[in-house]
């Protein structure tokens, strides 16, 4: 083969290179079929904008950074998708001077920011889970605390105490790849959002997880026909597989509020 | 066109930067002055590895030879441990480091808002941007 005909081959050969590179990794999946989603994630934490860097000589920046070079994009760029869901609920209108007025009050109404636990779906993805054929456990390292939650995959499961609680009772279910999780009995103790968006013990939690590869796409949607205008479908979160075990998380020990001079709005973004 | 296009979009990427880092100091000026810094310089006594905020007290010897030391709230663990940080690193190895804080506005002394950590072998930890400092 003459030299030009090899060169010919250097773009076909670095082309099939970047496509196995960038081909999405394999689902791994049950003996029963259902894709596995066990594994640690990282789900952002809620600190999307945290983007540490770490120089050679081993200095730290975790925020306040100057801005990474960008990446070089891509020749042909894919057309954004649509947006999807919302940053807040919307309520009835009798309820929005009350929305308001909490928010006003966020630093001395916020349950979270006295180590209460957020409930659902302020908390989120979960950090890892745990999936076997008849139940699937999620584990939270939450600013609150550690949490977990038993989601079985029948109903009717008998708990040992059936008050409403933060995180209510889920079920799950399979609607092809992906896992639904509906979550009921909650408390009126939390809310959705920081910004005083409270709820009713009739609110419903629907969860959506597929799982892609290395990716599990996380949907929620929180309805509470008693306060709420309509469903609130939440802005998708990622969650992208790590390696990284999870740690022990630490506990919530409140120590900042009574030194707060004024209502400053007090942020704990998850 | 075009170059007007490019002016357009980083005038927006860096209103979305500074409206980020506004929304940051905003959510701590309820408890601290953003608007200035201090420096001191001591060695770490202890840790606390807590959420919402870790907390970080520096022993700080005065000209007397006496000592007082210094609280400093950071940011939650989950940051910390994002950012490859550990307990351990910010306990130090008992040389002196080079604190820089925000003030609390509440009057208490010795408390601030951890912002920046000088270790004494040469190494730097941003938590938060020091008012008034280039971005490393």
């Amino acid at each position: 083969m003459k030299p030009r005909h090899l060169l010919s081959l250097v773009p076909a050969v670095f082309g099939m290179g970047v496509l196995l590179a960038a081909a999405p990794a394999t689902t791994p999946r049950m003996p029963d079929g259902k894709p596995d989603l066990s594994g640690v994630w990282d789900n952002g934490g809620g600190i999307d904008f945290l983007k540490p860097q770490t120089q050679a000589n081993g200095s730290v920046c975790v925020t306040g950074c100057a801005p990474a070079a960008p990446a070089a994009a891509p020749q042909t760029a894919a057309p954004a998708p649509a947006p999807v869901g919302t940053a807040r609920p919307r309520y009835k209108p009798e309820f929005t001077a009350k929305v308001e007025d909490l928010k006003k009050r966020q630093q001395k109404e916020d349950p979270v920011l006295r180590c209460q636990p957020p409930g659902l779906p302020r908390l989120g993805p979960p950090d890892k889970i745990v999936q076997t054929a008849r139940e699937i456990i999620f584990l939270y390292e939450d600013v609150s605390g550690p949490f977990f939650r038993i989601v079985p995959l029948k109903a009717g499961v008998k708990r040992g105490d059936d008050s409403e609680s933060y995180f209510g009772d889920s079920t799950g279910h399979w609607e092809g790849d992906t896992l639904v999780v509906e979550t009921r009995n909650f408390n009126d103790l939390t809310w959705l959002t920081d910004d005083g968006a409270f709820h009713s013990t009739d609110l419903k939690v629907t969860e959506r997880l597929t799982r892609r590869g290395d990716q599990i796409e996380w949907l929620a949607k929180a309805d509470d026909p008693k306060v709420l205008a309509e469903p609130w479908q939440l802005r998708p979160r990622m969650m992208q597989r790590t390696d990284v075990e999870m740690a022990e998380p630490a506990p919530c020990v409140e120590q900042d509020l009574s030194h707060m001079v004024d209502d400053s709005y007090h942020s704990n973004p998850r | 066109m075009r170059h007007k296009s490019i002016v357009t979009l980083c005038m927006a990427v860096l209103a979305g930067t500074l409206s980020m880092v506004a929304q940051a100091h905003h959510s701590l000026s309820g408890q601290f002055d953003v608007s200035k810094s201090f420096e001191i310089t001591g060695v770490v006594s202890r840790v606390e590895w807590v959420n919402p905020h870790t907390q970080v007290f520096v022993d700080v010897k005065q000209t007397d030879g006496s000592m007082l030391t210094y609280k400093f709230e950071s940011l939650p663990v989950a940051m910390m441990r994002k950012a490859g940080l550990s307990k351990g690193e910010l306990a130090g190895d008992g040389r002196p480091v080079v604190v820089t804080a925000y003030p609390a506005r509440s009057g208490v002394p010795r408390l601030g808002y951890l912002l920046h950590l000088k270790l004494a072998d040469g190494r730097e930890i941003q938590f938060s941007r020091v008012p008034g400092a280039e971005q490393p």
